[in-house]
């Protein structure tokens, strides 16, 4: 019961940070209409760009809207750069799952041949321990997830009760009738790499707040759980997507620390596999904001 | 322009002024035509039909006209502006309010949001303001104000959707098929009800129907597209005395050429 404990303290925090990472990853697919598989590599760039600024003298949690920043704007650039003009070519969803593949690849391969492969390492303070029915945290891993359910808080503000979430929503749901409407959809879309570059960013960096060291792969290998999360409440889905990170997160370090730590991301997938056989369109499927229930996202 | 028999002519003279005149159009998809040099006029405060088989390439014309399909080869101008290959959002700040045939409100917005976005050019206060005014016109909406859009009747979501674009209160209001999908009672009830009386606002309107008798006892011209041009037009009165028109649109419909070049479900 104690390890169970333990296991979901370290699950709630995970959860968190995997939710700023899935929510952004689900807004540029319900927004964008792009599965991008680079996002996972613009969080380890993301990282990287926080590490700098650590190493720089600047506190770590400094770093965080560092992060935030880079993956905004690396995220704006490389849709403007890359994504846009192939869609506008035509690329189908499966192409831009490839290109965004390849993209992977060239971020983090850079990230090697400049830095080389080493593992980076963040200057954390030393944050005292709470221990609170079970659970063991440190006081930094309860910032980060007060951090995290804020940014939840202020996103569902933005999607629910100003003019531009509206905007962003409308146009997922349907760009033709939003242009229609006079949205700049162009604009619209703009925005939302921001805001989701910028999750992604804040991701990147929580996650190595919390882990304190990363790789060039490690954004990529972790980018497969944040993909679990998204598609398990509903691809396309923000509420979906912080439901999926709750349980993928909780899944994964529960089941790290009752079974064994190798089982993780077994674990996090045999769910998601679960439940798409049940639901195949996902848990929040026809209740969330963004995407109609009768609407195909991935069409 | 096709040849118009003399009775025609004389009732064209009696039309008000142009406020919507589209010259020798030419659109379709991928760069092969599907509307194929259509001219056409809405005078000010109009209601005019655009009547045809399936394929005949009504859509088309209507998606051409609102900037989400480019126009090939032709014009359009809307009071004396050119507006021909304009973008829809700058159309919508020119006055045009278009209602698609299907998809035409966001499903998983409440109502009230759909509303939102319908305004989205007007500032917050305007939009609280006209979307009561707006939701004034359909009681039914008003009642179901909170639920997601999705989730409406057919006819409650055709409200919806037209409401939608009246909150910028159009000079142009632009219908595509606006009855599909729903009953032949409610349909007319719809057009008689809504439509009709939108005209009392000063509105004008460009209706495309497959609702041939219906959509003509609520308006005051027509025209007749086949294959991507128009083979008649004219006053209702004098269409609906046309043997031939008569024979094809009301008498024997089973004999409609149903080419299926352009989808309904698009």
């Amino acid at each position: 019961m104690d390890l169970f404990m333990a296991g979901l303290g370290f699950g709630l925090i995970a959860a968190s940070i995997m939710a700023l990472a899935a929510v952004g990853f689900t807004l540029q697919l319900g927004v964008a209409d792009i599965f991008n598989f680079s996002f996972g590599a613009v969080m380890t760039a993301s990282a990287l760009a926080g590490y700098e600024a650590n190493a720089a003298g600047l506190n770590v949690w400094l770093c965080l809207p560092v992060g935030a920043a880079f993956g905004a704007a690396l995220s704006v650039c490389l849709n403007r750069a890359i994504l846009t003009p192939f869609m506008h070519r035509g690329a189908g969803l499966f192409g831009m799952v490839i290109v965004t593949l390849g993209l992977a690849i060239v971020i983090q391969n850079l990230i090697l041949a400049i830095w080389g492969p080493v593992y980076f390492t963040y200057q954390v303070d030393n944050s005292s321990t709470v221990r609170w029915a079970g659970m063991i945290l440190t006081t930094s891993q309860i910032a980060l997830a007060a951090c995290s359910a804020a940014i939840m808080v202020v996103l569902h503000l933005l999607l629910t009760k100003t003019k531009l979430g509206k905007a962003m929503r409308a146009t997922a749901a349907n760009a033709d009738l939003a242009r229609t409407s006079g949205i700049r959809t162009s604009r619209v879309n703009d925005t939302v790499w921001a805001l989701s570059g910028a999750l992604c960013g804040l991701g990147g960096v929580a996650f190595v707040i919390n882990t304190v060291s990363f790789q060039a792969a490690t954004g990529t290998d972790y980018l497969i759980l944040v993909v679990a999360a998204a598609v398990l409440g509903g691809a396309g889905q923000p509420y979906g997507a912080m439901i999926g990170a709750l349980i993928v997160g909780v899944a994964s370090e529960v089941s790290a620390t009752v079974i064994s730590p190798d089982y993780k991301d077994v674990v996090a997938l045999v769910i998601l596999i679960g439940v798409l056989l049940v639901r195949p369109r996902g848990l929040m499927a026809s209740v969330d904001l963004v995407q109609a229930g009768g609407e195909e996202t991935i069409a | 322009m096709k040849p118009c028999s003399m009775h025609t002519s004389l009732a064209e003279s009696e039309r008000r002024p142009a406020q919507l005149l589209i010259r020798d159009l030419v659109a379709g998809y991928r760069g092969i035509p599907i509307v194929n040099g259509v001219t056409l006029s809405v005078g000010e405060r109009e209601v005019v039909s655009v009547l045809g088989p399936n394929g005949a390439g009504k859509s088309t014309l209507l998606k051409a006209l609102v900037g989400l399909l480019p126009v090939m080869a032709g014009s359009i101008e809307l009071d004396g502006v050119q507006i021909t290959n304009m973008s829809p959002e700058d159309l919508v700040r020119m006055g045009t309010g278009y209602v698609p045939q299907v998809r035409d409100v966001f499903e998983p917005l409440t109502v009230r949001e759909n509303l939102d976005i319908g305004g989205y050019l007007l500032d917050s206060r305007q939009i609280k303001d006209r979307a009561a005014e707006v939701l004034a016109l359909f009681p039914s909406l008003q009642r179901a104000a909170d639920r997601r859009a999705g989730t409406l009747s057919g006819g409650e979501r055709k409200m919806l959707a037209i409401a939608r674009v009246l909150m910028l209160r159009p000079k142009l209001l632009i219908l595509d098929e606006p009855t599909a999908g729903l009953a032949p009672e409610v349909s007319k009830r719809f057009l008689h009800e809504h439509v009709r009386r939108l005209i009392s606002q000063g509105v004008s309107t460009l209706l495309v129907e497959q609702r041939v008798s219906a959509s003509l006892e609520i308006s005051d011209w027509a025209y007749v597209l086949v294959t991507g041009e128009v083979r008649r037009e004219g006053r209702p009165a004098d269409l609906l005395q046309d043997r031939e028109f008569a024979q094809v649109f009301l008498g024997r419909r089973a004999e409609l050429p149903a080419i299926r070049r352009e989808s309904n479900d698009m």
